[in-house]
Order: structure tokens, then C-alpha cells, then sequence
């Protein structure tokens, strides 16, 4: 008991600091405030929608006409080549091939591809951390046997098997007993995007979950009576929680891009349900009439994952002040899993 | 070290198995993914359906199926449902595009990352450093099919500086090869390569804090020598490692997303084309094909990291 009790005290003494270095960061928070912008106005998507666009974001405008700067113009013109921006309240960002408007999508849409990435970041940790902590506690068999696993996942081409997964359960959607996910449900790149980096965060976990087991803190909780399930949630988690911290940007910034990449490629969210991946998919083939259809949902990404990027960077030196800065942590991580599957699944290192 | 090298590669088969059948399993117990209907088309009666469910097989048990396509595979008699093209055959045809393509863009991350990275750690907390490291979060954080698609359009179409597409083989003409892919490298190169420089600058900065770094300076040789010489190898062996399997992860994830865009038509766009028909016998030879760079080139790594440091074996 005391020995918690002195290194709850000790971790709150070490947390601290970090939040001030945090704070200080003028990089993070110039990221913050653009991620609360971002995110705010993603929120906000149907006060923009009724009372500046005046148009739903399904809402096809073939036929209509805007008036910019006094004069009375096509929302898509005859030969079907969409408006550009109007910088004004209806089409802010022009329309697209069907005459909806570009904002009005690009606001919703960022609500679906910050949702699937944020839920997906959620779901993988969780899945990861489960697996790591009892692969890591448990050894032996249990280890033997997740490692496997996560070793079969590792191996798989990221791209391909969210691809393939994203495919074919939109295709034929999803039954898990009573059940039923539709092929169109957002659930679908959510669970595909969260279970393909599941490797990536549970095998840092594993290496680590398995190096504080041997500390006294351990041998003391079990020693008093605890179950092992007490140990790794009540001494092991509390001592994962800055490597899980450091994961968090890190995933939300790739979920982004992945969820991206999928829907590009027609397998992550389904048609018309915005969202920037599938927007960049529709604006890549209209590139030489109406670039704006592209370069929004494009430059709403990039924003996005810059200031995510941006702030898990500052977390992770506001934790570890001696750390080397920025992204190298990653492949640092990325190359620790590689060493660790170098130790066959099972072999203790 | 022999039994380690055997017991590595043992492990290796293991796991391209399992992916196979993995692959295989998500493509046939997904509802609505019965082949047998999709390859009959609209219109078919059931008679027609069932004809095909027994000459193609799918009738029998899954773990049938698979064992039959997996021989098929190896003895190269594998076809695509679809276009009933040779699976084997059509990836051998255009492996070498991926290949030149993940090889160029390769060389290029490394070559690069490791330059910017080295500048970045000698000017350390200067205004190019930083510069150079804010660029590199930018960098990592653009979707690269994006990227590639802008390229393609404004410095391909355009502006014309680059071939709209299309591939060229190297024995045809080596520089008009090199024209047509040097775009999609550079496209593929820019995220990875940032990356790299963000690693080396690291490994740089380490390195140069070391003890026999100040022993070669107090020994009065050049700057130069002491960073070509001592810190550049110490600084650059983290990257190796992990140059392999990205080296993999663009064979199985950017060619996929890049190739198309820029007409390349190698293994990536192949497999887009197969995962868009859900054609199994496509995507399974793909994936399998890009697996198999991923578990060679990290058992490769284990190997190699083996033989320079007896103690991994010894684990």
C-alpha cells in the first residue's frame, strides 16, 4: 500500500512538469488552437449548412444558379464542369459534378473522417493494450500464442488487408450474431482501420508490460494477494500511460490518413456519405476543370494531421525533455518491433 | 547462429501460411461474397450458378479450397476469376515496374533523408534546422495518392515537365525510363525520406556526443573526416534495418495507391483493379507477393543483425 501511495505521489510530481513544458510549447499550442478550430467547425457543420449554405450536404443543385458579385451564374455548367469558389456564403468552396456544396461536404465530412479515426485510435488502443498487457503479464503459451497473431497481422501489407477487409465487408456488411452492421455503416472503417494498427502500439506494450513485471512493485502487489487482472490494470497500466499517451497523436494522425487511403480507394467510407477521403477520390478525376473539388478535402487533411502531428510531438517532449525531437520516436518504435520479432514468438528476451 | 538463421526462416513459412489464409478466409465467409454468383452476373439462372460452383469448386470445404488454390499457386495455374488471366503470370509480367519503382523511390528516402538529416544535426537549433523540421512534419503528414495526383496534374499535365503516365522499359531507353518514374519516386520518397531525416538527425546528434567523437577531433583530423568517417556509419545503421521494410511497405501499400495514378500499370495497380472485382485468386497472389517482401526482408534484418551481434541469436 505505502509503496503505491509514494509512487503516486512520485508520478504526480513528474507529471507536472510536464504539463507546464506543454503548455509553453508555442508550436503546440498554435496546433491546439488550429485542431479546436478544425474540429469546432466540423461540429458546427449543420449551423453552417441551414443558415449559411442554405443546402444539406447530400443535396444536388444540377440546375440551379448563384448570383457572384451581381451576376447570375450556373452552380454546373452545361458542359458539367462545377462552380468554383464563390467566397461567399452559398458554394464557399464552389460545387461539385452533382451542384453540392463544397463546404457544406467538406464539414460533414470531417465530422465522418475525424469520428472514424478518432473511434478507430480508441478501439486499436484499447485492442492493443488488452493483448500487449496480458501477452507481456501472462508469457508462456498466452504469449506465444498472441504473438503469433500479431505477428501474422504485422506481416500483412497495411493497405492490402484494410482493403481487402474494407471491400469486402462493404460489399456484404457484417454479422456478428444477432448483429447486423450494414455495408454503408461507418463501423466498417472504423473497425478495419483499428484492427490493421493494432500490431504497431501492442508489441512496445508487450516488451514493456514484460520489463515492469519484473519490478518489486509487482512481486510486492502479487505478494499482498492481487489477481493478476488487479496487477495489470492496477501496476501496470498506471505505468503505460505516458508510452500510450505518445500512441495516442500518433495513431489519430495515421487513422486520418488510412481512413484517407481507404476511401480513395472505394473501400472505406461508401458514396454519398462525405468525407475527405472519398472527396479527394471524386476531385482526382475532375483535376482539370475544377481543381477546388481536390485541393479542400486535401488541404483539410494535410491541416489536420500537421496539427495532430504537431501536438503529439510536443506531448511527447513535454513527457521526456531528453528525447530527441519530433517523429523518430516512431520508427524508434517501429524499429523495436522489429527487433522483437526478430526473438522468434515465445523466446524471452 | 545456423540454428538461429533455420529457426528464423521456419517461423517465416509459418506466417506466410497464415496470411494466406487469412486473406483467403476474409474473401469467402463474407456474406454476399459468393463467388459463384458474381462470376455468373445478373442475369443467371441458378442452374447456370450451380454449374459454375462445381467446376470452379466452390462447393467443396473451405480448408479444400484453399489447399487447391494454394497448389495452384505454386505449380502456377492459378487464373482470375474474372478475366481468367494467370495470376502468376500477369505479377512476374509486371513486377519489374514495382520493383524499378519501390527500388528508385528507395534510394532516393534514403539518400536523402540521410543528407537532410546529417545537415540539420551540424546547423542543430539553427534557423535552416529548423526549417528543415518543420518541412519534415509537413511532409509526413500529406496523404501521398494526394500528392501524386497534384503532381501528376500540374508538374505532368500542366506544366509539362513530366511524362502524363505511362511506363517505359529501362532495356527500351534508359532515360526516358528514368522520366516516367521519376515523379512517382520522388512522390513516394518525400513522406519516408522526411522521416529518415528526422531519424538521422537524431542518431547524428547522439552520435556526435560520443567518446570517440571527441578522440578523432582531439586527434586533429578535419571535421569533415570526423563526421564522413565516424558519425555518418554509426548514425546511419538504425535506418538499414528499418529501410527493409519500408522498402516492403511500398511494394504492398503506396505501389498500390501510386501506380495507378501514374499509369505505371505494375503489381500495385493490378492489385487495386483485383480488390475493386473482390477477384480472391488476384488479391491473394498480390498480397502474398507483397508478405512475402515483408517477412523475407525482416528475417534478412534478424539474420544479418544475427551475425553482427552474436547475443540476438543467443535470445
Amino acid at each position: 500500500m505505502l509503496r503505491t501511495v509514494l509512487e503516486d505521489r512520485d508520478r504526480e510530481r513528474h507529471s507536472r512538469p510536464a504539463l507546464r513544458r506543454l503548455r509553453r510549447s508555442r508550436a503546440a499550442l498554435a496546433a491546439a488552437i488550429a485542431l479546436a478550430l478544425i474540429v469546432g467547425a466540423c461540429l458546427a457543420a449543420p449551423l453552417w449548412a441551414d443558415h449559411v449554405a442554405g443546402t444539406g450536404p447530400d443535396t444536388n443543385h444540377l440546375t440551379d444558379t448563384v448570383t457572384v458579385d451581381g451576376e447570375e451564374r450556373d452552380v454546373v455548367s452545361i458542359d458539367g464542369v462545377p462552380i468554383g469558389p464563390t467566397w461567399q456564403g452559398r458554394y464557399f468552396l464552389g460545387a461539385d459534378a452533382n451542384g453540392r456544396d463544397v463546404m457544406v461536404r467538406l464539414l460533414y465530412g470531417g465530422r465522418n473522417s475525424l469520428l472514424i479515426a478518432l473511434a478507430a485510435s480508441a478501439l486499436c488502443l484499447v485492442l492493443a493494450v488488452a493483448a500487449g498487457l496480458v501477452a507481456g503479464y501472462m508469457r508462456g503459451f498466452v504469449d506465444a500464442a498472441i504473438s503469433a497473431a500479431l505477428d501474422v497481422l504485422w506481416s500483412f501489407p497495411v493497405v492490402i488487408l484494410g482493403v481487402a477487409l474494407g471491400v469486402a465487408l462493404a460489399l456484404g456488411g457484417l454479422q456478428i450474431g444477432p448483429v447486423v452492421i450494414d455495408g454503408g455503416s461507418l463501423l466498417i472503417p472504423i473497425l478495419v482501420i483499428g484492427v490493421v494498427f493494432v500490431p504497431y502500439v501492442a508489441r512496445p506494450i508487450r516488451a514493456q508490460a514484460r520489463s515492469l513485471r519484473e519490478r518489486e512493485f509487482v512481486d510486492a502487489a502479487r505478494v499482498s494477494g492481487a489477481s493478476s487482472a488487479r496487477v495489470m490494470l492496477g501496476e501496470l497500466l498506471p505505468n503505460l500511460t505516458s508510452t500510450i499517451a505518445v500512441f495516442v497523436a500518433l495513431l489519430v494522425a495515421n487513422a486520418i490518413l488510412l481512413e484517407a487511403a481507404l476511401s480513395f480507394l472505394g473501400a472505406g467510407v461508401q458514396p454519398p456519405t462525405p468525407s475527405w477521403g472519398t472527396m479527394i477520390r471524386d476531385g482526382v478525376d475532375l483535376l482539370t476543370s475544377a481543381p477546388h473539388l481536390a485541393l479542400a478535402p486535401g488541404i483539410a487533411v494535410v491541416a489536420t494531421v500537421l496539427a495532430v502531428n504537431t501536438l503529439g510531438d510536443a506531448v511527447r517532449d513535454a513527457l521526456d525533455p531528453r528525447a530527441p525531437v519530433g517523429l523518430e520516436r516512431e520508427a524508434e518504435s517501429r524499429a523495436e518491433a522489429a527487433s522483437r520479432a526478430r526473438t522468434p514468438a515465445g523466446g524471452s528476451s | 547462429m545456423t540454428r538461429f538463421a533455420a529457426r528464423r526462416l521456419a517461423a517465416m513459412a509459418l506466417v506466410l501460411v497464415a496470411v494466406s489464409f487469412l486473406t483467403f478466409l476474409i474473401f469467402n465467409v463474407i456474406p454476399n461474397g459468393d463467388p459463384a454468383v458474381r462470376m455468373a452476373g445478373r442475369a443467371a439462372t441458378d442452374a447456370q450458378i450451380e454449374a459454375i460452383r462445381e467446376d470452379w469448386g466452390f462447393d467443396r470445404g473451405i480448408l479444400v479450397q484453399y489447399a487447391e488454390t494454394m497448389e495452384k499457386l505454386f505449380t502456377a495455374d492459378l487464373v482470375s476469376y474474372f478475366t481468367r488471366d494467370n495470376v502468376v503470370d500477369e505479377i512476374v509480367a509486371r513486377s519489374p515496374r514495382t520493383l524499378a519503382l519501390a527500388v528508385g523511390a528507395a534510394v532516393l528516402w534514403m539518400v536523402g533523408g540521410v543528407a537532410v538529416g546529417m545537415y540539420g544535426a551540424v546547423r542543430a537549433g539553427g534557423r535552416a534546422d529548423r526549417a528543415v523540421t518543420a518541412l519534415a512534419l509537413v511532409a509526413v503528414s500529406v496523404p501521398v495518392f494526394w500528392l501524386a495526383a497534384l503532381a501528376s496534374h500540374y508538374l505532368g499535365f500542366r506544366l509539362g515537365a513530366f511524362p502524363n503516365g505511362g511506363y517505359v522499359p529501362f532495356a527500351e531507353d534508359p532515360l526516358d525510363w528514368a522520366h516516367h518514374l521519376l515523379l512517382p519516386w520522388a512522390v513516394l520518397a518525400l513522406g519516408i525520406g522526411a522521416l529518415y531525416s528526422r531519424i538521422m538527425r537524431a542518431n547524428v546528434l547522439d552520435t556526435l556526443g560520443e567518446d570517440y567523437v571527441r578522440a578523432a577531433r582531439a586527434k586533429g583530423i578535419t571535421e569533415r573526416r570526423v563526421l564522413s568517417r565516424h558519425v555518418l556509419r554509426n548514425s546511419i545503421l538504425p535506418l538499414v534495418s528499418l529501410w527493409g521494410l519500408d522498402f516492403a511497405a511500398v511494394v504492398g501499400g503506396g505501389a498500390i495507391l501510386v501506380e495507378s495514378i501514374f499509369d505505371l500499370d505494375g503489381v500495385g495497380q493490378y492489385a487495386a483493379s483485383g480488390i475493386d472485382s473482390l477477384d480472391v485468386p488476384v488479391v491473394l497472389g498480390v498480397t502474398l507477393f507483397a508478405a512475402f517482401f515483408i517477412v523475407v526482408l525482416n528475417a534478412i534484418a534478424d539474420i544479418v543483425q544475427a551475425a553482427l551481434d552474436p547475443r540476438v541469436a543467443e535470445r
